[in-house]
Parts: C-alpha cells; sequence; structure tokens
C-alpha cells in the first residue's frame, strides 16, 4: 500500500496564499502597513506585557530579571488585597461589583433619559446640548468637584443630608469605609449616563413612528409599546453600550486613582490601582504585569459577546 | 486655498520646535539668545504652592549665560514626576529635576542620575550649604542632589482659639489629646469664633498613597528613634532598628487623636475628617476648620489668597514644635528637596550650569522669602517671624535614612489604615509593619 502524507496546516495556508487571484494579493499589500502598525503598538506591547508577567522584574533594576513561572499567579491569588480579602477589601472582587453596578445604573438611567429626551418640549434642544457637559469636564476636574461636595459639614452633598433630616449621616465620602465606594460608582454614573441616553435616544430614533401608532390604535399602552417596541429596537445599540462600558469601567484607573488611592483600607481597591501600586511603590513590575494579564483574560471573555456581535451583523 | 508643501513644512518645523521648548515665548528667547535649552521639572511650577510670587519673578529674571530654562515643568505631582522619570529619564528629558528626597533613592537604584560630587566639591559655593542638608542627599558616598529647600515639620496653632477658651499650648502628647479635644467638644456646638460649626482640635492626614501623611507619621516616630533602619558597617545591610513596640506607640497615637486614650471618649481629631489629604488639611487649617495641624512653611503661600486665610497666616498662626512622645525627645521629619541631574541628558553642563543657578544665593534668597521654605544656604536665610520660628525647629530635624522610602512609607500607611479605621489595634498595626518593613528588606526592594 503507498502511504500518503497530507501537507500541514502551514504548508496549506501558504498554499492558499500562492492562488490567490491578483486583486486580493493587492488587498493585503495595501493593508500591511496598517496591521505592522497595530502589531508594534498593540500586539507587541501585550505580548512583553504577558512575558514580563512570568518573570521577576523590577522596576529598579532594569535589565536583570529572571523567569519564575507561575510563582508570581501564586502569589497573587494568595494576596488578600488581590483576591478573596475580606469583603469590601478586595481588588478583584471590587472590580467586579462597581462595573456591574455602574454599568447597570447607567443603563437603566441612560434608557429614561433618553426617553426624556424624546420629548418635544420646549427648550429639549439645549439640554439634549448640556446632556454630554459630564463628558466634556475633565475626570480630574470631576474627582475635584465630589470632593468638595463630599466634604463633612459644608460639602454640598453634607448640607442636602442635613437639610432633609439625615444630618446623623454627615461623612467625608472619599474616607468613609462604606461610602467610598458609592461615591466612586456615583461618579461613574453621573459621568457615563448622558453618554448611554444619547446613543439610547439616537437609536430610538431609528424606530419607525408609524410601529407606535398601530401599538396605539390597536390601544397598547405606555408601558406596552416600550416593552415591545422601543426595547427590541434599541436592544443591539444597548449591548454594544454596555459591553464597552464594562470594558471602560472595569479598566478604569483615574478615578479611584484620584479620589481615594484604592484605600481607605483597601475599600475602593479595584484591579487597575493595584496593578499600579504594584508596578510603582513596590516596583515589583513582573508581578505587577502577572495582575495585568489576569485583567486581560478577564476582559478577553467580556469582549466575546462583543466579537460574536459584530459578526452576526457583518454575516 | 491649500497651503503649499513649502507652507506645510514651515508649519511643521515651528511645531515640532514649539513642541520641544513649551511656549512660543519661550522658543524665541531660546532661539534669539543660542542658549542651550534646559527642560526643568518643577512640581511647585506647575501647581503654585511656594511659587505664586516668586515664579513670575524668577521668568523676569532668568539670566543665565549659556543655557535658558524651557517652559516644560513636568508634571504637576510628584508621585507622577517619580513614574515619568524613572521611565522616560533616557530619552534625555528633563535635563533636571527638582523632587522628593524619599523619590532620589530610587532614581539612582534605577540608574538616571548624575552624581555631583566633584561637580558640587569645585563650586566656589558648596561651603553655603547646611552640611546636614548636603549629607542627607549623599547615597553609598556620592552627591546626587544639590539642597535647594529645606524645612523641619511643626505645628501650625491657631493662638485665637486657645486663647478664647484659656489653653496652652500643648508641648506633650497627652496635652495635645487633652487640648485638641477640648476644642473638638466644643467646636460641636459653638460657633463664636471662626466660620465654621464643628471646628476639630486638630488635623492630619490620613489618605492612602498621600504624600505628606507619611512624613507626618515619622515626625512623631523621630521622637522615639532618629533611625528606623541601619546599616551593618562589614556587610554593608540594613536592617530594622525599631521593635513593633516601639512602632506601636505611634499607631496608639494615631488611634487616641481620633477615638480617645483608652477610658476617656475624648476626640482631638474630627473622625469625620479621616481620610483626607494634604489640600483638604491646608485649606481647611486657612479656613477655619482645624485649630492645630502638622505643616511646614509652604504654608506662607496661602497669605497669597488674601481674606481670611491671609488673616490666619499672618495675625492668628503661631509655629510650634509638634508635641513629644512619653519618655522621647525632640525630632522631626527634616525635608530636603534636591535639584538632580538626569544621567540621560545631552545637556550635562549646561543642566549643572541651571542646578547652580537655581542654588544660588540671590534665587534662593527671592524663592525662601517669597514662599515660606528655609533656604538650605547661610547666606540666603530671611529675618521675617516665619522663616525665623520655622527656622529655629531645623536643628530637631531628622534626615532619612539612605534607602528606597516611598515602598517604606507606603508600608507605614497601610497600616496606618487599619488603625485609623479599627481594623486592627494598634499593637496588631506595630507587628504587622515590623513584618511587611523586614519583608521589604529580605527582598531587597528597599
Amino acid at each position: 500500500m503507498k502511504l500518503r502524507l497530507q501537507p500541514g496546516p502551514i504548508p496549506r495556508a501558504l498554499a492558499s496564499v500562492l492562488r490567490m487571484p491578483d486583486r486580493e494579493w493587492f488587498g493585503y499589500v495595501l493593508a500591511l502597513p496598517a496591521l505592522a502598525l497595530i502589531g508594534l503598538v498593540v500586539l507587541y506591547p501585550v505580548a512583553q506585557g504577558i512575558n514580563l508577567g512570568f518573570t521577576n522584574a523590577g522596576t529598579l533594576n532594569p535589565g536583570q530579571q529572571s523567569y519564575v513561572g507561575l510563582q508570581n499567579f501564586q502569589t497573587l491569588f494568595a494576596d488578600p488585597a488581590f483576591y478573596n480579602g475580606f469583603p469590601g477589601a478586595s481588588a478583584l472582587v471590587n472590580s467586579v461589583t462597581l462595573t456591574a453596578i455602574a454599568v447597570i445604573l447607567e443603563l437603566v438611567l441612560g434608557t429614561g433619559l433618553a426617553l426624556l429626551l424624546r420629548n418635544k418640549v420646549p427648550g429639549m434642544t439645549f439640554f439634549r446640548s448640556v446632556t454630554m457637559a459630564s463628558w466634556v469636564i475633565p475626570v480630574v476636574a470631576t474627582v475635584m468637584m465630589f470632593n468638595l461636595m463630599w466634604l463633612p459639614r459644608y460639602g454640598l452633598v453634607n448640607i442636602i443630608l442635613k437639610d432633609i433630616g439625615l444630618g446623623q449621616d454627615n461623612a467625608y465620602w472619599f474616607g468613609n469605609l462604606n461610602l467610598a465606594m458609592p461615591a466612586i460608582i456615583i461618579m461613574h454614573v453621573w459621568r457615563n449616563t448622558p453618554f448611554f441616553a444619547i446613543a439610547l435616544f439616537a437609536s430610538m430614533q431609528t424606530i419607525p413612528s408609524d410601529q407606535y401608532e398601530a401599538a396605539a390604535i390597536d390601544g397598547a399602552s405606555w408601558l406596552g409599546r416600550f416593552r415591545h417596541i422601543t426595547l427590541p429596537g434599541i436592544a443591539y445599540v444597548a449591548m454594544i453600550m454596555v459591553i464597552i462600558h464594562v470594558l471602560w469601567t472595569f479598566n478604569n484607573f483615574d478615578f479611584v486613582y484620584l479620589s481615594t488611592g484604592g484605600g481607605p483600607v483597601n475599600a475602593t481597591m479595584i484591579l487597575p490601582v493595584y496593578v499600579y501600586l504594584q508596578f510603582w511603590h513596590n516596583y515589583t513590575s513582573g508581578y505587577a504585569a502577572a495582575a495585568g494579564v489576569v485583567m486581560l483574560v478577564m476582559l478577553l471573555v467580556v469582549t466575546i459577546p462583543y466579537i460574536l456581535m459584530v459578526k452576526e451583523t457583518e454575516t | 486655498m491649500a497651503p503649499s508643501r513649502r507652507t506645510f513644512l514651515k508649519g511643521a518645523g515651528a511645531a515640532a520646535a514649539l513642541a520641544a521648548v513649551g511656549s512660543p515665548s519661550a522658543l524665541r528667547r531660546v532661539l534669539a539668545a543660542g542658549k542651550t535649552p534646559v527642560t526643568f521639572w518643577s512640581v511647585p511650577f506647575i501647581n503654585g504652592q511656594d511659587t505664586k510670587v516668586f515664579l513670575p519673578w524668577f521668568l523676569k529674571h532668568d539670566t543665565l549665560p549659556d543655557a535658558q530654562f524651557t517652559s516644560d515643568y513636568g508634571p504637576g505631582d510628584y508621585g507622577i514626576q517619580q513614574d515619568k522619570f524613572l521611565t522616560q529619564a533616557k530619552t534625555g528629558t528633563p535635563d533636571i529635576l527638582e523632587g522628593l528626597w524619599e523619590n532620589m533613592v530610587a532614581y539612582v537604584r534605577a540608574g538616571t542620575l548624575s552624581p555631583l560630587t566633584s561637580e558640587f566639591a569645585a563650586w566656589a559655593d558648596h561651603g553655603k550649604f547646611f552640611p546636614s542638608t548636603v549629607a542627607a542627599l549623599t547615597y553609598n558616598g556620592q552627591l546626587y542632589g544639590v539642597p535647594y529647600n529645606t524645612n523641619a515639620r511643626g505645628m501650625l496653632v491657631r493662638k485665637s482659639i486657645l486663647k478664647h477658651y484659656g489653653l496652652k499650648i500643648p508641648t506633650t502628647w497627652a496635652e495635645l489629646l487633652e487640648t485638641a479635644s477640648y476644642i473638638t467638644t466644643k467646636g460641636q456646638t459653638e460657633a463664636s469664633f471662626g466660620p465654621v460649626l464643628g471646628m476639630s482640635g486638630f488635623g492630619l492626614c490620613s489618605k492612602v498613597s498621600s504624600v505628606r501623611g507619611p512624613q507626618e507619621w515619622i515626625s512623631w516616630f523621630f521622637q522615639l528613634n532618629h533611625h528606623l533602619f541601619k546599616l551593618d558597617p562589614t556587610t554593608k545591610k540594613w536592617s530594622l532598628n525599631s521593635t513593633p513596640a516601639e512602632i506601636t506607640k505611634v499607631y496608639q497615637l494615631y488611634h487616641d487623636l481620633f477615638y480617645g486614650a483608652s477610658g476617656k471618649n475624648l476626640q482631638a481629631a474630627d473622625p469625620l475628617y479621616l481620610g483626607i489629604d494634604y489640600n483638604v488639611l491646608d485649606e481647611g487649617y486657612v479656613t477655619g476648620k482645624f485649630a492645630m495641624v502638622p505643616e511646614g512653611p509652604w504654608m506662607l503661600s496661602y497669605q497669597a489668597y488674601g481674606g481670611q486665610s491671609k488673616y490666619i497666616i499672618e495675625q492668628d498662626t503661631a509655629i510650634v514644635p509638634l508635641p513629644v512622645a512619653p519618655g522621647g525627645g525632640s525630632g522631626t521629619y527634616l525635608e530636603v528637596k534636591p535639584l538632580l541631574l538626569n544621567k540621560y541628558s545631552p545637556n550635562q553642563a549646561a543642566g549643572w550650569e541651571a542646578i547652580k543657578y537655581l542654588a544660588s544665593k540671590p534665587i534662593l534668597s527671592t524663592w525662601s522669602t517669597d514662599s515660606g521654605f528655609i533656604a538650605p544656604r547661610t547666606d540666603a536665610q530671611a529675618s521675617d517671624w516665619w522663616h525665623k520660628d520655622f527656622g529655629a525647629l531645623v536643628p530637631t530635624g531628622v534626615a532619612l535614612d539612605p534607602l528606597n522610602w516611598t515602598a517604606v512609607f507606603d508600608a507605614i500607611f497601610k497600616v496606618l489604615q487599619t488603625v485609623v479605621y479599627k481594623q486592627a489595634t494598634p499593637s496588631q498595626a506595630g507587628t504587622a509593619l515590623h513584618n511587611n518593613l523586614s519583608q521589604l528588606l529580605a527582598r531587597g526592594v528597599l
């Protein structure tokens, strides 16, 4: 019997490239500079970061590093500040909690705001314009503004709380164990809700009005119209917004670092701040990179539905 | 009309030159004078602290013969400055920088600073500097910075508040607890003085990652022991020079300030102000929210705001030593801010000239007089009451041992948080910090 060897995957790929018509070749050549640039500014640093996560590299000893296998990851999951600390003091749990609560609130409030923006009442054009103000204000200014509002006794929030009979709850929110994380969530929601609202409002504008007219003739209530026409109409955009904001919020560093630094007692410690502190305060760049790798894996899991959705749309 | 290629190239060239030196006026000055541009990263030049009056004067009197400062002053925050300098020093920018002493050792260990030992020795002015400030900037036998700003941490006291209640300025920890808690208690109900109901008798920084907070902590510690670490002369290795019990005493003070000594329900520092950083503390003092605060001479700059701030700083403040620990002695954090030369700067000679200029008598006389800090030169001392009173604290100042204090301060404050938020007892905290510092030493981080 004569034995026939099957070509491997690389020879098969090469053969398929060589069989390409000229037009396809030309297309790849045109895309090459962009792909090379992406490789340089995205793939190379990511690969370097992953590589660093398996070393004992230190910021103060550049060039003196060796591979330590999975040791960084073992240390990471044994550190209560990273994982499995007491409630409210673990970067992993805090990151997930902050992201989940903030994005859910942004979606709900953003949808409500979008419904309001759709109303044709006097002054609505102006209101729509100023809605995005929170996005225009720099993060550092936002943190300073909230810092002033949450100062004890003379901060605006505490003055209002006192005026409505909640004076006993007077506190410096960023410095309070129980209020620091809600304060961070409120800042995220304040900043991002208008973005949700504008995107969802734009999506609502694409729903044909005759659908609402037909539903009204059929006697559908406001809630019924919202449930059966509006929600399906904005679902796709809403899903994209949710995924984008999960990525942004999970990766967000500046809000927490500028306002609480991850304290008090790790109550607002999140993964990006944890990575930063390991890198710049403990000078353990290999260990910090390992924490970054864990973040990367978690975010890739979140990104999969987004990729699938985009693929589905393209097909 | 579309711009021609020549116009476009001219514009691009001008933009690149602008980016290199910072602003059109700076570019004009540098090009006109044919001088070497020197980039000087200076946090006070950006955040305005210490420079409100000085900077406009400095920009007018910038008279270096061969070098010219660009207007790129770097980041306006010491933490970010450290991160950026460690990352980008090899690009050659900045040429020189001022910074915190506690970051200098990290820079040296990362190999980013030029030693200045021989240059400083050859400088005719070298004998004018206080030896303690020069010694503080010496690491492994090499001088890595020229001091330009020094101060010892003291306590600012609102004279009118203490007079109102017939209280004396506290000189011991026990007196501080008594005096401050009396004011805090009265402040909850009385607003007969100051603008705000709810004055806290004492205020201090307790935000994690605060730059100022660990400096306050170490000031209290130095009253018990001037050296948290000791160097073995034979092995040249550092080890801890303190005990958990000694460290516990400082954590006990913080606990007692916020929650009262055992058996007494006294709050010297209002727990509502837990988690504040230096900005809230400084502004809180000049707006009447704290009666006593641990501070440095930079507070003089608040007189520039006028009104109540000016009145409190000029008319109603006494500068006194920090109250002393039981069984302790004099000792407080001696801050020495250095001018440093980037090893990778292509303009080493111009950088050194710029450092000498910044540390010269005319510059330091003007800068320290305007901003309140103590000049480290014997011939540049201001004679007003502010400098005199803060200057009197300098002999009690203790310089930090030459280690990587960024990591030490981080460890101190992480543990401090567990005390002030009642997650650990002072005794547990003392043991925890002792263990953490031992681990950092063993790992070679320090």
